[in-house]
């Protein structure tokens, strides 16, 4: 082996791990966007459990991501319909909640749906 | 009668023996079950590589063309998206190779085998890889797949280069074909 | 150096065959949220358009909604008080077009039934849990047979021969919106996008080189069920039980309501349509909802549909055959009956 072999393989070994992380970060439902009125005010990290609180027209919207799936837990709609949506996983897939004005959309990198049929 | 006398030279000899080897090969791997779907070992590719050694990248255009033409007609792949594959494999790794020899002004940029072999199941692989995705699914799912059988290009590049380099080392550079 | 770059390039160019994502907007109009997906389209275009088919919809919407203040509202009320009204030629249309979906959906696509959706309660975009109906109330408006047929249209009036009956297009108001937008789009220049208002979808055009993927949701869990590759010019409208209703005393009232019954549809939980216009879509996505487990297939039938799935309460699929080869599951072992037309 050459000088030169060892950098091909060196070059090529890092590109292939490079691919790795450029592919196979983005699977399915990577990111939790929170959007008020239309616009995204968070993109929330869907493999870190955590909760976030949104004020919306009404009052306060709670999220809560948990293993990778997110859904409202508490909303001051009076309907709760957001709540009983229950949750998300999947890319594309939403939940919103009108009275209040929020909505959630899961999305990646290189989202599978380009519309959902509700 | 018009007759048209076909002169056989050694050199086309040489390179229909290599290639039948060739075929050979291709059709005994595509006989095993693969691990993995679309990883294969691609041993063929060690006559591709060992004759670009040899006798130049022309001889090899030959041989890796035989090789997909003839395996897949006994395969029964011909024309079949298996068939396109190979080919876009084949080429792709040709060019490879060509470009090699061009950066190296004909004398592959002093690589061994090794190098060589990797960059050339790297380009192979790509190569189907690029078809597969324009011809039959451009789904986002198969990007997935790609790193894996990158990985495994890269190595059963350095096993077949390693393969090529032991036999360039072992023969003298006529009798390839009976020392196999 | 030089050739080991160009080696590089060589390679990096191999492996990243770059793809240009769509660009995708969203807002609220029509009481629902409105998703807007454009390729090849620059994100401030993407904007532009945006707006445009927002004024547009909140132009209908001023337009149709049926009891605030607006050209339909008033048209109710004058109906109402037993009165000849002055219909604008946009609505003169989306009478003319609803009145022949409802013949031949027999009437269960009945835009007649707005008294019915306000005693439901189901007219405000936030009904509350408040208990619904009493069954006298709905049977006394039952009695008055609301339909399309006692709406008379003589040039830009309409007379009623019923002051009970208020018109309310529900969702086929939002798939004829669709169908306005996407013919704004159209003008300006648009080949390739989704107008999504909530679940009222048309697609034109392709992602490039890739057909348009759109995800229908499963009725019975959170998560897709199935997707649909949409190319050309389609629509695809799902009607569901579980899109907007409220609970009382443990039970699950939805909103799209059995004009037979006078309470909401039993039977199936989604129907999924797919049809050029997304007006026809969705007034047969209701009509199909309504019809049930027993009356669908007639009803597609004499709505001259093709492809169509139903799910029905107990999550049993079934589909026409042109839309088995349209639907790709998510998961490829889900049951489902193909029924022929």
């Amino acid at each position: 082996m050459t000088k030169g072999d060892r950098v091909v393989i060196a070059v090529v070994t890092l590109l292939v791990a490079l691919l790795y992380g450029l592919l196979w970060n983005r699977g399915e439902g990577q990111w939790l966007e929170v959007a008020r009125g239309g616009e995204v005010v968070a993109r929330l990290d869907l493999t870190q459990n955590q909760e976030f609180h949104v004020r919306g027209l009404l009052g306060e919207s709670v999220i809560q991501i948990r293993d990778g799936n997110a859904a409202f837990v508490d909303s001051p709609c009076p309907e709760k319909l957001c709540v009983r949506t229950g949750h998300l996983h999947h890319a594309g897939e939403t939940s919103v909640c009108l009275p209040n004005g929020i909505s959630l959309r899961v999305v990646a990198e290189n989202t599978v749906y380009d519309a959902m049929n509700f | 009668m018009a007759t048209t006398q076909v002169t056989v030279s050694a050199e086309d000899w040489r390179i229909a023996q290599l290639a039948a080897l060739g075929i050979a090969i291709h059709v005994l791997e595509g006989a095993f079950p693969s691990l993995l779907p679309g990883v294969k070992p691609g041993l063929a590719n060690v006559i591709t590589l060992t004759v670009c050694f040899l006798y130049g990248w022309k001889a090899a255009v030959w041989v890796s063309m035989l090789r997909v033409l003839g395996g897949s007609l006994l395969a029964g792949t011909f024309m079949t998206p298996t068939f396109f594959l190979s080919l876009g494999g084949a080429v792709a790794m040709l060019m490879a190779m060509a470009l090699l020899l061009w950066l190296g002004r004909g004398r592959f940029a002093g690589l061994t085998p090794i190098g060589v072999g990797v960059l050339a199941a790297v380009a192979h692989m790509l190569g189907q890889f690029v078809l597969a995705w324009a011809l039959f699914v451009p789904h986002p799912a198969l990007l997935g797949l790609l790193p894996v059988l990158l990985t495994a290009a890269l190595v059963f590049g350095i096993i077949n280069g390693w393969i090529c380099h032991y036999l360039l080392k072992r023969l003298k550079t006529d009798d390839v074909v009976t020392a196999l | 150096m030089m050739r080991g770059a160009l080696l590089f390039l060589v390679l990096w160019m191999l492996s990243g065959c770059g793809d240009d994502a769509p660009q995708r907007e969203e807002f609220y109009a029509m009481g629902t949220v409105i998703n807007l997906s454009f390729y090849g389209v620059t994100p401030e275009r993407s904007k532009q358009l945006s707006e445009q088919v927002q004024q547009e919809f909140k132009r209908l919407h001023a337009q149709w909604q049926p009891w605030q203040n607006g050209e339909l509202a008033d048209i109710n009320r004058a109906l109402a008080a037993g009165q000849a009204a002055s219909v604008s030629p946009a609505i003169q249309q989306l009478i003319e077009q609803s009145a022949v979906l409802s013949d031949r959906s027999d009437g269960l696509f009945n835009p007649a039934i707005g008294s019915l959706v306000k005693l439901w309660g189901f007219h405000q975009d936030v009904r509350g849990d408040v208990p619904p109906p009493s069954l006298e109330s709905i049977q006394l408006l039952l009695q008055q047979n609301l339909s399309m047929h006692q709406l008379h249209l003589q040039g830009d009036q309409l007379r009623s021969d019923n002051p009970a009956l208020q018109l309310d297009f529900g969702g086929f108001a939002k798939g004829v919106a669709v169908d306005a937008a996407i013919a704004k789009l159209r003008a300006a220049g648009v080949k390739d996008a989704i107008v999504n208002a909530g679940g009222d979808l048309r697609a034109i055009g392709s992602k490039g080189k890739q057909a348009w993927t759109i995800g229908v949701r499963d009725p019975r869990s959170p998560g897709v069920l199935a997707s649909i590759a949409v190319r050309g010019d389609e629509s695809v409208v799902t009607s569901g039980d579980y899109e907007r209703f409220f609970e009382y005393q443990g039970q699950r009232y939805h909103h799209i309501l059995d004009p037979r019954s006078g309470y909401p549809a039993k039977g199936l939980t989604s129907v999924t349509v797919m049809y050029p216009q997304a007006s026809v879509a969705d007034a047969a996505a209701t009509a199909l909802l309504v019809a049930g487990p027993n009356d669908w297939l007639r009803i597609a039938k004499q709505l001259g549909l093709q492809q169509v799935m139903v799910i029905d309460s107990q999550g049993r699929i079934f589909l026409t055959p042109a839309m088995q080869s349209r639907v790709e599951f998510v998961n490829a072992k889900t049951a489902v009956t193909v029924v022929s037309l």
